[in-house]
Order: C-alpha cells, then structure tokens, then sequence
C-alpha cells in the first residue's frame, strides 16, 4: 500500500545562487541522518548562470520517483522562476519559503494556494563572513527536517571537500544561522520517520549504468559528449582506468559505435553511451554489430524528441528507433532499467546478454534516471553469466559462424592461432565469406534471430508486483524509468481497495510473449503506461498481439514526468464513465 | 636474424583461398601483393594481424589475406581499427579502403585519426573514383572529369589533397605508393608498421575499369629523390608543388603516440565504496 | 639490362625463387580473377602457367633446404633495375586464350632475361650452372606457349560487353 512519511521539496534560483549545491548537500545530509531521498533536476538554457530547480523528494523507505505534488518550496530569488512553475506543482498545505528582499513572487506563484514563510534570507548571510543565502537557506529546511549540526557538518564536509577550508566554514556558519531562523521547539517534519540502520549509496542513475557497465565485465567505452548521458562518461573514465580499462573521447558517434565494435571484436566487452542524436547516428554500426555478431551494448539516455528536441528533460520517445532502428533484419536486444537502483542490474544484465549471445543490446534510461541521483540501499552483486564463447585450440577449419543448436557460434580472438578470419557486415555464410546466395541469407538470418528467441530470460524480463486476488481489477503495464510512478499510482488505487497488477516490463525485445501472456492473463482492465506522445510500446504490444483490443493507453510526453496521481485519476476516472 | 629465421619468404602463405573479385587488371592486386610481401617479410605471426576495411572495391581486401580480418561499414574503417587497436595494443593493425571510404564518407575519422596517432597503418588505394559504385567522382577525382553520369560537367570542385590535409592534421608518417611497384610499396608497409603511431600510405591503384586512363600512371609515377622529408613546414611546401606523382616515403616525424592510461591497482569494490554514504 | 652481382648459389637461389613466386602471384591473380569474373578460357592459361612456375618455384625451395640463406627484402633485389613489362593491367576480363598467352608471355620475359644474363656474367660455376638450368625451364615456358599459339585461330575483336557494369555495395 502507499508508503506515508515522505516530503516533497523544490530549491529554486537563478545564476550563482546554488540551487544545485543546496540540493546535493540537503540530499547527502538526509542520507547521513538515515532517510533515503531523490533529487532531480531542471535548467535554463544557458550554460553558466542560467535558472535552475532541483526536486527533491525523501522518505523512510526507498522511493521510486517524484511524488505529484511539492511540499515546501525555497526559492532563493524569483528570476525567471515561471520557467518551473510547471514543473511544481503544490498543494494547499504547500509553504514556499522566501525573503521578501528578494523581490516579488510571480503571478503564477501567488495564484496558487500554498502558504508563504517569510524569511530575512539575505540579511542572515550577510551576517557571516563569506555568507549565502543558499546556505541559509539550507539551514532553515535543516532545522525545519530535524536535523543536527552535526549531521549538517558531515554533509558540507563530504559534498564541499574540494572547495577548500575557507567555504566550508563560512557555509557552516550561514546554515547554522539559517538553522536558527526556525523556532526552536517546532517539530520536525522527519518526527515520525524511522531511521535506517543499514548501509545505503547515494548514486545517480548514469553513475548505475556505469556500475552496471563494469561489473558486466565493460573494459573498453568509446563515446561522444552528449546530454544528458555525459556524466555517465565522466564518471566512467576515471573508473575504468582504475581497473584497467579506457575511455575513449571519440569524434563522433559515428566513430564511437565503430570503436566498440573493433574493440569487442579484440575480445575485450565494450560499450557506448549516448542519447537520441547520437543513437541516429550509430544505427548503422549496430546493425554491422549484429551482422557481424560482434557483442557491444549501447546506453541511450532518453531525452525529449525528435531532433534536438529537449536535451534536458526526460521522455521515453525513443523506443520506435531502438527496436526497428537498424535497417535489414537486425534482430537485437532492447533493454530499460525501471529506476536508478535497477540501472545497476539491468545494464550488467544487457551487457551480459550481449557478451552471450553475440550481439547488441541498446539499453534505454533516460534523463529521469541518468540524471537524478538517489540514496538506496546498496545494489548487491547479482551472479550472471557474462562470458563470450570463444574459439580455443583451434585445428582444422576454423568457422565462424558455424551452425550450432542455440545457434552461438565461438569467436575466434585474433591472437588465436588458427582462428584468422574476416568478420563480415555482408551477408556471409559458414566461414564468414560474402554471399548472397539465398541458402546462406536464409541460414544466417535465422541464426541470428533463434539465437535470440531460444534464450530463457528467465525471470528478470519483468518485474511483477501483484495483490493476492486471482484476477486483477487493473493491471498497469509500463516499462523503463516511469515503472516507478506507475507503482506509486498502483499502491493508491489499492487504497481505495483495488486489487492491482503492475507489470514493469525491462526486457523490451525479444519480449517473452508467454511469460507476458501468463502475467496479464484474467486482468480485468490493462493500461499501458509511456512517458511519450504516440503510445509506440503499446503499439508495439498490439503489433506483437501482446495485449487484448480492449487495453487502453495512457501515453504522455515530456517535458513535465508523469505523477502517480495521473495513474490513479487515469484509472478511475475512466472507471466512472 | 637467428638461423631458423634463414628459410625463402613466401608470401603466398598469407594469402586465403578467397579469391578477390576484382576487375582483371585491378591495381588492388599489387596492395594484396604488397601486403602479403611486407607481412611475410617481417614473419608476423599470422593470428598477431588484424587488417580493417570498409566498403569498397578496395576494403574487400581483407579477406584475401589470411590474418584476423574486419569488413566493417562504408568510412568507419578508421574508428573500428582504433578501438581493437586501444584493446589489443600488441596486435599489428592494418587499415586499408578506397579514397571514397577514407576521404568522403570517413573523412572526419581521417583527420581525427591523423591527430590522435593510434599506432597503426593506414593503406588508401586511391584510384580517383567510385569503383564498387559504378564509376562516380571521389574527393580525389579532377573537377572536369566528366565520365560520370552523377557530374555530366565534372564535380567543378577541387580534388581533395589527402597528404596535405594528414600533414595539417598531425600525420608523422606520410607516403605515396603505386600499384605498379609493389615491391618499393612492400618497403613503405614495412615501414609504416614499424612507425610508432599513425602510418598514411596513399597508394595510386588504378582502376581500368571505370578510369582506363589510369593504365598510363607506370609511364608518370617517379620515385622521389629528396625525400622522406622531417620537417612539417618543409613537407608542406614540397607537397603544395608535388603533381601526386611522386612516390615514396615523404614525410616522416615522431610524434607522440595515443596510448591507454591505467592505473590499476583498484578493484571493483573499492569503487563501490565510493557511493557509501 | 643491369648485370647482377650474384656471388653465391645460396643469394641466387633466393633471387630466382623470390622472382618465381612473384610471376606465380601474377599468373595466379590473373587465373583467379578471369575465374571470378567468368572468363575459364583464359583463366585456364593462367592457371596452367603458374602451375609450370609452380614446379620450379618447388624445386628451388627443395634445394634451398639445409642451406644458409642471406635474407633479402623483397624491395631489393637486383631485378628491380630491369625495365618492369608490368603487363598484367592489361588484363581485362573479357580477353581471349591468344591474348592471354600472349600476355604472359610478356610477363615472364623478365625471369627470361633475368636467367641468361645471370648466366652469362656470374663467375661461380655452381650459380652459372643453376642460372643455366632456370633458364631452360623458362625456355621451355615459352615454347608451351608458342605451341598453343600456333594451335590457336587467329586474334578476333573481343572486349565486348553488352551489359553495363553491377553496382555490388
Ligand atoms: C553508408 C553507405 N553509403 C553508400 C554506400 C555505397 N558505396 C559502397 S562503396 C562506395 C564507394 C567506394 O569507393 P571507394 O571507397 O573509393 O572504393 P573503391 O570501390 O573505389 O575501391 C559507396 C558509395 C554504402 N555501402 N554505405
Ligand atoms: S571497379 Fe575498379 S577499383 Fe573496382 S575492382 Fe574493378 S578495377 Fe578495381
């Protein structure tokens, strides 16, 4: 059922005022104190300077996206603040804190109902030397969350290390007198929560991808700068030089695509990260991956489309171009993690499936999950088998793509003696020589496809959450980063006593029909849920006979996230018509 | 050379039983040649060789000689031999293709390969034209070659200057070969595989088919006489005044060489400590 | 014509068979790709004369067995200095038997040449001796050659061909 103890908070404000600080610090603090929390984000255009909005959320459990609504609000000034308007939503009991010296709130924010703390912000930094009003302002949601000194010193300590002892202090100071302008004695808003004992990460999602990458045995990505999947490659090259592995800043995505499949072809897994430009770009590389059956994964870190579309904001509209991409019959995998936690498995996994079966896998995140950071409980190892079949002790012919009963031929590694061969996009035959007699297209294109269709998945293609009854009143089929919202949305509709299926789709092709089959058989009403404009996974569905005439669709795009309530209304109100 | 080493070079051995599909009369067979002369010569271990290619009349040759091989897309040729060499740094990277794969469609990999200096050899069996396609203009092609359907008047733009644009691009390792003497082309792959860093060898390969006109390329190719040449400011000037029937080894420099950083030592536990709070 | 400095039987042996293999390549590149591109009649002449190379090229590397050989890269030896034929770009793939003898003819005019004249400058009797012999075999190349021709009609025009040229990729 709904989780309760949990708040919703948005830090706004425009250039140098620190909105991205405050959150990170208020994040890492409630983390430190034994809550687990969220933080998105939202920007201007602009580079350096421009307005910008985290959203934070935090709880006593482990949550699974934004809530729909904003509890309080610190808008360090009130620049361009309509930009967000949108993007927080409040409620009646919603407080926005601010300093009236800051100038005046606009229209579109005192229309609404939320109640207002006045607070003398600016005057209590410029009481500290070297004061901000951020962190006054950090302060003030310090105290009023219940937490300490302490936890606030351990929390400035880990996310300012680098900022020198000078900033450290004066950003002490200023939150503690920020903490001060709450009275003493109000009661914490954490006051019931319980405190977690056991060991928890802060991640963000393009870090789990990341993660996920190198314990799939990732030792070689080649990749082009793109938002918003670049901190995922910013992170991975320091990391992966540590364990022997390289980054390579390619010149295009063009080159990227091509770099991995030259380096999986040396033997070593091999990976690429970008986003819907870049994914454009590497459609004829992935499709020579396939041919040639050489594994490499591509991480696309959804954003809002087409073209250039909305570089920052999330919206799962590539899902069309990741499944029908490459041109020819280019049978491949397509993966999404459900969240930020599961971005660790579900990346491993992609590359595991990709090393085993040959061949390439796209995964699909999005700005949602790459570029929101999280505290969780750890992500624990998941044993997988990750290992390519290779050629070994080669005599007599060696043939590359021999034919074999699950269709895996071994891959010969140059350095193998007697394994040379030429690894071909061409239709080819047995050994890898160019053909275009129709035995060997027809040979070649089923291997490539039964190798596929053959594997047992197992139980990982979904995730299923079901209530005890038989049969469900709704059952909620969703993929990828809204899986979150969706079971959310489901926990409130068994509130209102509901009985309700979700299934969280992660393996999106090949999709195993009878599994699906089974997990939506007897549900009274289905719902496919996407964070796009034109429904295209429940088109796909349909297409694939996945799910009766009668599922409807609750197709929506970016740039504003899907909220759990839009389930519920989406489901009930369609329920009275 | 120890005495094992003493026996007759054939380089025959390098050769697969696949037999090209070339043209009679193509100058491709002089680069197999050639390869196959350089390979045999410096007795590389056949599975210690990796040659890359493209699409093209030209990028079919891997499959022809008998090392690990890749026939990748049409102008990637340059970034799939980066990747496999950043992985397999001891293997000997070969990447070969046409003047369309390299200078057209992978012309941005060109340059970028030039500069980042992955320690590789680079063949370009330029033949001025479009072979696998049917006989259009390439970046190489003259303005007023007008035998293409696609450009009735001739492209009208000026032939693309690869060893000029290598050069402005980093390139340390320049050369031009002819298909007509695959034995001075031998010495040249030699030589580039032994070039720490990124080797050029633009190779005149005629194409009779659809540029018979090229047969007439023995009578004007020389071999060079004041080269190879060290200095960048030197080479520039002897190239802007060189017809591009010169051949040889025009400019080589050492430049340093991309090369993988590690510091290992980490294990993946101890990165995973990082996300502790 | 440059005279060769052969001193030894062993730098002769490496000469001649790195010259052999390399008319073997030709005729074989020629046989294979006539093959490929569906012209067997002439691809057989090719075929045929590479074989005949063939036995030469095994029997200098049956004699080159045991022995210490000096290691010349292929970009130096001596012949380079004869003025190349370089005929097999006029290999065009619709040629006919005739023009195809006649072409290899002109191919191996070089090994020809290369043979006699070794043979008649070197001082070591053993290299005069071999040179001898390897310049028979050429001769009896050659008459092969001239056998066929004669049996042959006489050149007709060829180089025809109705169909325009594919577009494979
Ligand atoms: C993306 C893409 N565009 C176009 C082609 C068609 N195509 C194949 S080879 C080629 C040009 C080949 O010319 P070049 O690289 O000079 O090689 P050559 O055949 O002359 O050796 C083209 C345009 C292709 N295969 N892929
Ligand atoms: S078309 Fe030209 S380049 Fe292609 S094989 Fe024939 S001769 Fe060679």
């Amino acid at each position: 059922m709904t989780q309760h103890n949990n708040i919703s908070i948005a830090i706004t404000g425009s250039g140098g005022s620190g909105a991205v600080t405050a959150g990170l610090i208020l994040l890492e603090a409630m983390a430190q104190a034994g809550f687990y929390g969220l933080m998105q984000r939202s920007a201007g255009p602009q580079i350096r300077g421009g307005e910008s909005a985290v959203m934070l959320r935090f709880a006593d459990h482990e949550l699974c996206g934004p809530a729909d609504v904003f509890d309080l609000w610190l808008a360090l000034d009130w620049l361009k603040v309509r930009r967000f308007v949108d993007e927080i939503p409040l409620h009646g009991g919603s407080q926005i804190i601010s300093d009236p010296m800051i100038g005046e709130p606009p229209a579109e924010v005192t229309g609404q109902q939320a109640a207002f703390i006045d607070l003398s912000l600016k005057q209590t930094a410029a009481t500290v030397e070297g004061g901000r009003v951020n962190m006054v302002g950090i302060g003030v949601l310090a105290a009023m969350l219940g937490l300490s000194v302490a936890t606030m010193h351990k929390a400035i300590q880990k996310t300012l290390s680098d900022k020198g002892k000078a900033v450290i202090s004066a950003s002490l100071a200023a939150i503690e007198a920020g903490m001060r302008l709450v009275p003493s004695g109000s009661v914490p808003l954490t006051a019931n929560w319980q405190v977690a004992t056991g060991e928890r990460w802060n991640i963000s999602g393009n870090e789990a991808c990341g993660l996920g990458a190198l314990r799939g045995g990732v030792r070689f990505v080649a990749a082009y700068p793109i938002t918003p999947a670049s901190d995922m490659l910013e992170w991975l090259a320091p990391n992966l030089e540590k364990i022997g592995g390289t980054l390579l800043q390619a010149e295009d995505e063009l080159a990227s695509i091509n770099m991995i499949v030259g380096a999986s072809f040396g033997g070593v897994a091999s990976l690429t990260a970008t986003s819907g430009p870049g994914l454009s770009l590497m459609l004829e590389g992935i499709g020579l991956a396939v041919a040639s059956e050489t594994p490499i994964t591509v991480v696309n870190v959804m954003r809002g489309g087409p073209s250039t579309g909305i570089p920052t904001k999330s919206e799962q509209a590539d899902l069309n171009q990741a499944l029908y991409g490459p041109h020819g019959d280019a049978p491949h995998l397509v993966l999404a993690p459900l969240g930020i936690s599961d971005a660790v498995f579900t990346t491993q996994w992609a590359v595991c499936l990709a090393e085993r079966l040959q061949t390439a896998t796209i995964v699909l995140s999005d700005q949602s999950i790459g570029q929101a950071r999280a505290i969780v409980s750890p992500v624990p190892e998941t044993d997988m088998l990750c290992t390519r079949q290779t050629a070994q002790d080669i005599d007599g012919e060696y043939r590359r793509y021999t034919l074999t009963p699950d269709g895996i031929s071994p891959m010969a590694i140059p350095g193998t003696p007697y394994g040379m061969y030429t690894a071909d996009g061409l239709e080819h035959n047995e050994k890898g020589t160019p053909s275009s007699m129709a035995a060997d297209h027809n040979v070649q294109l089923t291997k490539r496809s039964d190798k596929l269709l053959q594997t047992d998945y197992g139980e990982h293609w979904a995730e299923i959450a079901a209530d005890d009854e038989a049969v469900a009143d709704y059952l909620l089929l969703t993929w990828g980063s809204v899986s979150g919202v969706v079971s959310e949305g489901a926990g409130r509709l068994r509130d209102q006593g509901y009985s309700v299926t979700v299934v969280a789709v992660r393996l999106l092709m090949p999709l195993p029909l009878q599994q699906m089959k089974n997990a939506l058989s007897g549900a009274k009403k289905i719902l496919v849920v996407e964070h796009n404009y034109s429904a295209q996974f429940y088109h796909y569905l349909m297409s694939l006979g996945a799910i009766p005439q009668d599922a409807s669709s609750l197709a929506r795009p970016g740039p504003l996230p899907l909220r759990p309530g839009e389930i519920v209304t989406t489901m009930t109100g369609e329920q009275h018509e | 050379m120890s005495e094992s080493d003493a026996v007759l070079i054939k380089p025959k051995d390098y050769k697969t039983s696949v037999k090209p599909i070339w043209c009679p009369g193509c100058g491709d067979f002089a680069v197999l040649s050639a390869i196959t002369k350089a390979l045999a010569w410096m007795k590389l271990a056949k599975e210690e060789v990796a040659l890359i290619s493209g699409i093209g009349c030209s990028s079919r040759l891997p499959a022809y000689v008998d090392s690990y091989g890749f026939h990748g897309i049409h102008g990637r040729v340059l970034p799939l031999a980066a990747g496999l060499k950043v992985v397999r740094p001891e293997l000997t990277v070969i990447a070969a293709g046409g003047d369309g794969d390299g200078y057209s469609i992978g012309g941005n990999h060109f340059m970028h390969a030039c500069r980042r200096n992955i320690d590789m050899t680079y063949i370009v069996m330029d033949n001025r034209v479009y072979g696998m396609t049917k006989g259009q203009a390439s970046p190489t092609t003259a303005a007023d070659w007008d035998k293409s359907k696609l450009t009735p008047h001739g492209t009208g733009v000026p032939p693309f200057q690869p060893l000029s644009i290598a050069l402005a691009a980093g390139a340390g390792f320049i050369a031009r070969g002819f298909s007509g003497d695959p034995n001075q082309m031998s010495k040249l792959i030699v030589e580039a595989i032994e070039y720490p860093g990124f080797a050029l060898i633009e190779v005149l390969s005629p194409c009779p088919t659809f540029r018979p006109e090229q047969k007439e390329w023995k009578h004007q190719v020389r071999q060079a006489e004041d080269i190879p040449l060290h200095d960048p400011v030197q080479a520039a000037e002897w190239l802007a005044a060189d017809d591009g029937m010169s051949s040889g080894l025009i400019y080589h420099r050492a430049h340093p060489v991309w090369q993988a950083l590690h510091e290992v030592g980490s294990t993946l536990a101890d990165i995973e400590q990082e996300f502790r709070i | 014509m440059t005279v060769p400095h052969i001193q030894s039987v062993e730098e002769f042996i490496v000469h001649a068979h790195a010259l052999k293999c390399e008319s073997e390549e030709q005729l074989e590149m020629c046989a294979d790709s006539l093959r490929a591109h569906n012209n067997p009649e002439a691809a057989t002449v090719f075929r045929t004369l590479s074989q005949m190379i063939g036995e030469t090229i095994q029997e200098l590397e049956a004699m080159a067995e045991g022995r210490e050989l000096p290691q010349v890269p292929p970009w130096d030896f001596h012949w380079q200095l004869v003025d190349d034929p370089q005929c097999m770009d006029e290999v065009h793939y619709l040629i006919n038997e005739r023009k195809a003898l006649e072409l290899a003819q002109l191919n191996e005019q070089r090994a020809l040449k290369y043979f006699q004249d070794t043979a008649e400058v070197v001082t070591d009797q053993a290299v005069k001796e071999l040179a001898q012999r390897l310049h028979d075999h050429e001769q009896r190349f050659f008459q092969y050659i001239e056998q066929r021709l004669q049996q042959l009609e006489e050149d007709v025009a060829h180089h025809d061909d109705l169909d325009p040229p594919n577009m494979p990729e």
